[in-house]
This record gives structure tokens, sequence and C-alpha cells, in this order.
């Protein structure tokens, strides 16, 4: 019996996958947890495994986008039963979520990637930004009819959550559509139509703009005693395995701070500002190759050194192998960005919605500085905090730079916190 | 007595019968159909066949009379009617031998005889054999209507007479009263004046057909009173005088009075069920007005009982009978099936002929209040001219917030044949921007249906858009 490939849910926020590319042939002959294909979400990339030994029959096609338990292939248990599977090929394969599993039904999808709906539907849909491959459809064959698609209406389950601010439509586009073709003075060269991660930067960077009063405050932090700190222990932390980093303590750092000015760990919901149990902290970390993943190290608070060293260290391992987790990526409440790390010093970095404030770290510089009435060389780091000024003003915000600028000056201050 | 078990009883032969009986059959379930007259119910035998074949008859005759615009020259000798009756019987054997095939194809066991409930789960049978018990563990009341009578004039079958009687007349009377203006009595009104009867009909209501469209039952009565036909509506009949081979109606409309003198007087103002033959007392089974009731699963308040066609109060048309005599079926069997009766087409065979599917202009209107209605005519279709001179037009009601299509009517040459694509349209949530983007062949007269779509989405063809 041959067993089908589906899209996996990885996360509770997942809804759809772009089959990037297939890795095998068609009728290759794989073994259970073989990598068959590469897939991308809005937040990670994932390598597919075979569910089962056989041949491998694809219907997915390359590029095309599909809901999560749409099915793009299957990997026949024989040759024989592969032979089959391919000689009905003209038929288009339909989604079947296995009788066990406990993901939502999925819309009907065609061979081409087409979501099965009727027309009224499809324009209901549109209307009222909706997406199609969220909604459980209950025609013929699990067509998505009218009906389904008011019902996904009335629950708003699938438009933006109703506390959320949203002060421009969903359906906007982060940039205009428009019309690129025969301007005067300049001809294309090539057109790349952003789907995955590339194209929820481009749609959560232009609604954390658009969403908040973001404004950026400027200071600079002495950082004489976390070099020598650092260098005192990083010979100790290699007893235990591991390389002691600067942004292993500015994050301990940035969790004692956040423990001093709780208002910094919110979020906001329309009129309801959460305060957070957890301070969850997202490390932005560029990619070779491009691209920008936000690991996050859940309750840093808590944390040693240690453990959050060995935890981002993972997760970026993780990264690299497009083997990243939902959980990886999800439940921030504050991040970090480091691009000191590639030589910058002072940002706007932009809020990580829904949080109310990232912190931007320069590259250490040695500056002239006065101490102590004397022009001294002192080894300068840049921040850059940007937060969110419909929540946190003056005075929250001073405490939360102050609180990190101190366990930064001597990191010392992380043991006795 | 023989006391039979089985899985499934359907009382009544009719179209929502048998095609309840031939799917249960299908199905696997033990089956028997209980037929006391002829397979095929109303419809086959005193309905919509034997009906339909006069409107052919009385088409023919008529079209003698434009054969000389095409240049050909022929001559009207007259109709012998007897020999229409039995090419019309000839019919209506070959279609009623054709259902009891079906049925027997399916493995249903056709019992002929009267069934009476004698309690919920026992049904008694009375055949030319003697009388026999049923036991079923479901059943399917399929029993139908007959036409109603008028208390001022009780049918007689000679000179006051329903359609029954009318479809088997083998003369015709010089002049026909029509009480009831409904498809039946239209339908009626149109072959006998076509036929060459002084038709008057009579309608107590204020309007003729009244739910169906406005403008199509405007153009259909002027067609008529074209043709010859007298209406009379909001007219009250005071009094029936019988003479010898004549009647006296005194009727009064709109304050004035008028005396109807007529030859016969058909009666169509309705039709009754015929559930007051089954003994439902005997059952815990819910009534009102003489309707059974049913939910969307045709399942009566008694789990075990169902009922389909006219004697549910839905839509009184063999064709969602059909529909409804699956579904029951299909529930017995164990499935989870409903019945929507959001897109049902109905078909007027009066000339020219009417048709609908949906909610007229008005209905959409009073529903919806982004509803709009686009026309076409089919003097802009060239098959029509053609076959017909182009009478008639076709209305699409579109509701513009998504362009969902709500309703459609038409009047015209052919239009019964035209519905099934405006419903074949609805029932897959087209939208009036996707109909109109499907291609109709020309020349055809199924164009029209794409004609009205363009209309509707603001790009017409074959029409300037006012």
């Amino acid at each position: 019996m041959a067993k089908s490939i589906y899209i996996p849910k990885l996360g509770v926020e997942m809804t759809s996958a772009i089959l990037v590319e297939w890795v095998v042939p068609e009728g290759a002959q794989v073994e259970a947890g073989q990598i068959i294909a590469n897939l991308e979400t809005d937040k990670l990339t994932k390598e597919m495994e075979a569910p089962a030994a056989g041949y491998l029959y694809r219907t997915g096609e390359e590029g095309v986008e599909y809901p999560v338990t749409a099915s793009i292939g299957q990997v026949a248990a024989s040759k024989d039963e592969y032979d089959t599977l391919a000689g009905v090929a003209a038929a288009p394969s339909v989604a079947a979520p296995t009788a066990g599993s406990a993901s939502v039904a999925a819309p009907v999808v065609a061979a081409n990637g087409r979501i099965k709906a009727s027309p009224l539907a499809k324009r209901i849909a549109k209307d009222n930004s909706i997406a199609l491959s969220a909604v459980q459809g209950t025609g013929h064959n699990g067509a998505i009819i009218r009906r389904d698609v008011l019902a996904a209406i009335e629950s708003g389950a699938t438009a933006v959550p109703a506390a959320e601010p949203v002060a421009v439509s969903p359906a906007a586009f982060a940039t205009e559509p428009g019309q690129y073709h025969e301007l005067p003075y300049k001809t294309i060269k090539r057109v790349e139509t952003l789907r995955g991660m590339p194209k929820a930067l481009v749609d959560n960077m232009f609604k954390s703009m658009q969403t908040t009063a973001q404004m950026t405050g400027f200071s600079e932090v002495e950082v004489s005693g976390l070099i020598a700190f650092r260098k005192d222990m990083v010979a100790l932390s290699e007893t235990l395995g591991y390389r002691l980093t600067y942004t292993d303590i500015l994050i301990k750092a940035a969790a004692c701070a956040l423990k001093e000015a709780p208002l910094v760990n919110t979020s906001l919901y329309g009129h309801d500002l959460v305060y957070w149990e957890n301070i969850n902290i997202g490390v932005a970390v560029a990619m070779p190759g491009g691209g920008l993943v936000v690991p996050v190290i859940h309750n840093a608070d808590k944390l040693g050194l240690g453990e959050i060293h060995r935890r981002l260290d993972e997760a970026v391992e993780r990264a690299k192998n497009k083997a990243l987790t939902y959980e990886d990526i999800s439940g921030s409440t504050f991040t970090l960005t480091n691009y000191g790390s590639f030589g910058g010093h002072r940002g706007t970095p932009v809020l990580n919605l829904p949080e109310v404030a990232i912190l931007g770290t320069g590259a250490i510089v040695q500056r002239p500085i006065v101490k102590d009435g004397a022009i001294v060389i002192g080894n300068m780091m840049d921040l850059s905090f940007t937060t969110d000024h419909r929540v946190i003003s003056g005075e929250p915000s001073s405490r939360f730079m102050r609180t990190f600028i101190k366990c930064v000056e001597d990191p010392r201050m992380l043991l006795l916190r | 007595m023989d006391v039979i078990t089985c899985d499934v009883v359907v009382i009544g032969g009719g179209p929502g019968g048998y095609s309840a009986a031939i799917r249960a059959g299908q199905i696997g379930l033990k089956t028997v159909l209980i037929e006391k007259d002829e397979l095929g119910g109303v419809c086959l035998n005193v309905g919509c066949i034997p009906t339909k074949a006069f409107v052919k008859c009385a088409s023919q005759v008529k079209s003698i009379e434009k054969l000389s615009e095409l240049g050909i020259s022929a001559t009207y000798h007259g109709l012998d009617l007897k020999k229409f009756q039995a090419k019309k019987n000839a019919t209506v054997s070959k279609l009623t031998g054709g259902v009891g095939f079906l049925l027997n194809s399916a493995k249903v066991d056709v019992v002929k005889g009267e069934a009476v409930f004698a309690d919920n789960e026992t049904l008694a049978v009375k055949t030319a054999q003697g009388e026999r018990r049923y036991k079923a563990r479901n059943y399917i009341i399929a029993v139908g209507t007959r036409p109603r009578p008028l208390d001022i004039l009780p049918f007689d079958g000679k000179t006051v007479v329903s359609s029954t009687d009318a479809l088997n007349w083998d003369t015709l009377p010089k002049r026909l009263a029509v009480i009831g203006a409904g498809v039946v009595g239209m339908e009626f009104a149109s072959i006998f004046s076509r036929l060459g009867v002084e038709v008057t009909v009579l309608e107590v209501l204020p309007k003729i057909l009244p739910m169906e469209d406005a403008d199509v039952v405007a153009h259909l009565q002027k067609s008529m009173e074209r043709q010859g036909v007298k209406f009379f509506t909001g007219a009250k009949i005071l009094s029936a005088a019988r003479k010898t081979g004549a009647v006296t109606l005194e009727i009064k409309t709109a304050g004035k009075k008028n005396i109807v003198t007529t030859d016969k007087v058909l009666v169509a103002v309705g039709r009754q069920t015929n559930v007051d033959t089954l003994n439902l007392a005997s059952t815990n089974v819910k009534t009102d007005m003489g309707y059974i009731m049913v939910d969307a699963g045709m399942r009566t308040n008694v789990p075990f009982i169902y009922a389909v066609g006219d004697v549910t109060p839905s839509w009184q048309l063999a064709h969602v009978a059909y529909e409804e005599g699956y579904i029951a079926a299909e529930n017995i069997a164990g499935e989870k099936k409903t019945m929507s009766y959001e897109v049902v087409p109905r078909c007027i065979y009066t000339t020219p002929e009417v048709s609908a599917v949906g909610l007229t202009e008005e209905q959409a209107k009073a529903k919806h209040k982004n509803a709009k209605a686009y026309t076409f005519p089919f003097s802009a279709v060239g098959k029509a001219l053609i076959e017909s001179g182009g009478d008639g037009f076709a209305k699409i009601i579109v509701d513009e917030q998504y362009g969902e299509i709500l309703g459609y009517s038409m009047v015209g040459a052919g239009v019964g044949e035209l519905i099934a694509a405006p419903a074949v349209a609805m029932s897959l949530e087209a939208t009036a921007e996707s109909l109109s983007e499907v291609i109709t062949p020309h020349p055809s007269l199924s164009e029209i249906v794409k004609e009205t779509a363009l209309m509707a989405v603001g790009k017409p063809l074959h029409m300037n858009r006012k």
C-alpha cells in the first residue's frame, strides 16, 4: 500500500508551506526517513523525510504553496504499485488526511496547486481577506463553498485577530503591486516573486512600522569590564565544553534588565496590555547566504550562561541545517540584535511584533572618553534601543537601560542579581 | 395473514416513490413498492407527460399557420383528437413500462394494492389476492395529490372537469372556462386556446402566476391575450348555474359584475394531498393542513417514517420529488443527506414557455439589499429570431456585493430547456463574473445565458447597456 506524503503542521500558527524543491528524482527508490524535499514556511525551512521505504511518486510541484496536510506525493511499496500510480498520472491528486491524523481537514488541492473552491467562495474570501488555505471545505470532495467562507468570517479564525490593532487592512500590500513593465529609462533584469520567508519579511516589517509608534534612543556603554570578564571566564567555560561569548552575556544582561522593567516585557493587543510571565529573548542571527532567523532563548532569566550558550548554539546549528523547529523561533518577548558582529554601530532596529522593545548592540570600538576628568581610551559599545512609545515612555526605558548597562559594564552583577 | 418484513416499504409509485424505491434497491435494501393504480403516478399518467404531449400537438397545429412565412404552402385540415389520444397513451404506456422495468432491475418488489397504516410499524395492504401486512424497518410515504374541488362547482367529470379529465378528452368544447391561473390552469388555457377553443381564465388573486417574476408573467399574459385568451383576475365567483351542456358563471371583479358562459369548466385551483387515505391517525406522524411535516433529511417526526414528493409542503414538482426520494433512500441506508431547495428550476409549458430558478426579482430585492436585475431580449439572439421571431427575454438577478447569482427567469420559445444552465451555475456557486466567462455555442438559444451574465458584469456584447 502506497504511503502518502503530507505537508506537516510544524507549528500552531503554520497554515501552509512552499514545496521549494524535490531533492530526489521521480520514481527513485527511497529509504524511510530519507530527505526527499525542502519546504519553506513563512518562518522557517524544513527538510521533508520519506514516510516509508519504496518508490517515490511525486505529485507536488516545485515552487507551489500547499496547505498543511495536503498530499504532495506517495511512496509506493513496490515497483508495480509505482507503475500503477504513475499510469494514472492524469488524475489530479486529492488531499486526504490519514484517519489517525489530528490535523484539520485541508481543502482539496489539485496537482497544480489550486485549491478547490467555488467561484463565489473565492470571491467572498478575497473581498474579506480570508486565506482559502486555512478554510475547511464542506462541499463535494471537501471543496470550499460559500457557507465555509462565511463561517470563517464569522469565527474570525482566519482573519487578523480582532484584538490586534491594525491600522491598515490586512490585504494592503507592503508595497504597491503596481506595474513595473514598460517603464521609461529602465528595463527589467529579473523578477523574483517573493514567497515564504522573504515574503513574510516584507509583510512583517511593513506591519511593524505601520502599527506601532517606534522610537529609538541611543546610548553607549564602556565595556572594559565585559572584555575582562569574558577573558577571565572563557578558559573556565572551556572546561565545561564551550567558549563563552559576548552574546551569551548580553542575553543574560537583557533578561536581568527586563526583570527590573517589566513594562518592557509586554505586548499590546488593542488596548489590552499583556504582561508576559516568561522572559524569552529572541536573538537575531544572520544566516550564511543571506536570510535572518531569530532563535528564542526561553526563560533566559532562569538560565545560567552555559545553558544560554548551549541553546543558542544548537538552534543556530539547526538553522544552518534547515532543521529549525517552530519552538526554536516562537514565543519571544524581547529581541536582541547584535549587528556589531558585522561591524555596525548604531541603528534604528525595527520592532519584532508583538514585542514592544528591541535592543541593537554595536561593535566594540576604541574611542576617547572622559574618565575622572581625564581623556582616556574607552572600549565603547553603542546601544540603539527601539521601543514602542504607545506603551513605553522615558522612565521605564531608562530603567531598563540603566540595569542593562550596569550588567554589561560589570557582568559580575549577573551573579549577584 | 401474512406479515411481511423488509427494509423499506415505499407507498406510492409516482416520481417520489419510484425514485426512492429504485435507489433503495440499488443500495441493496430489501424494498417493496405499493401502488394502487399505475406506476409513474400523476406525473406520467395524468400530469407532466400527457400535458406536454398536448402542448406538442397544439404547437404543431399552430406551426402550420407559420409555414407560409417560409414559403411552404400547407393547409390545416383539422385535428383527430382520438388519434392523438392513442399516440399520447402509447407514449405514457412506454414510460410507465419503463418505470416497471427499472424497478425490477433494482430488485424492488412491486405490489398493486391500497395501503393504510395500522400503527407506526404496520401497514395493511389490500390487493386483488387479499390483504397482507407489512412490518418494514422503514416507510417512505409518496402518495402524492389529487385535484382539489371547488365547493361552488364540484367535479362531475363531464362539464366541470379536472386536469385529469381534460387530458383524456377526445373532442374539444367550443368554449372553456379555466378557474385558477396557476401553472396547471395556465398550461391548459394555452393548450386549448391554441387548439381553437375560446378560453377564459378566472383567477381570484389579483395576479396570475403570483410566484413567478412579474415582468415574465406580464409578458406571458399579454402574449396569451393576443392569442385570444381572456383573463379575469381578482375575480370572485358569485354563482354558477349548470344547464344542459353549458355553464353560466356570475363573477365579480373590481366591483363590476360579469357573466361568463361556457361549455365546460376546468377547475385548476390546486391539488390536495392523498394523505387522508392512509389512516395516519393510527400513527404518530405529524401533519399540517394535509401535508406531512419532514426535516431536511425527509424524516417525519417518527424516525423510521419518511415522506417525499407532493405530500410534503415544499415545491410540488416531480424533479424535486426525485431528489427527495433519493435522499430518503440514502438516509435509510445510513447516510446523512439533506435536501436543499435553494436551486429548484421550474418550467411552465405555456406558449410562450416560462422557466425560472432561484429567486424572482421581487423576492431577491426583498431579501438582499444589493440585488440587481439584468434583462436580455431574445430579439437580440439570432437563433431565437429564426425559431420564434425573437419573442421574450431572460433575466438574471445578481447580488452585487459578491456577484452571487440569486435567480434567473425567462419567457420565450424553448426556455424550458434553457433553465438547466443557470441551475447548474447556481448549484456550483458560479458568480456572475465566472458565468460571463463561460463560452456558449453560437448560434443557439442558450447563449442568452452568457449575454445576461455579460450585462451583469458591465460588459454587454449584443446589446447596448442603458
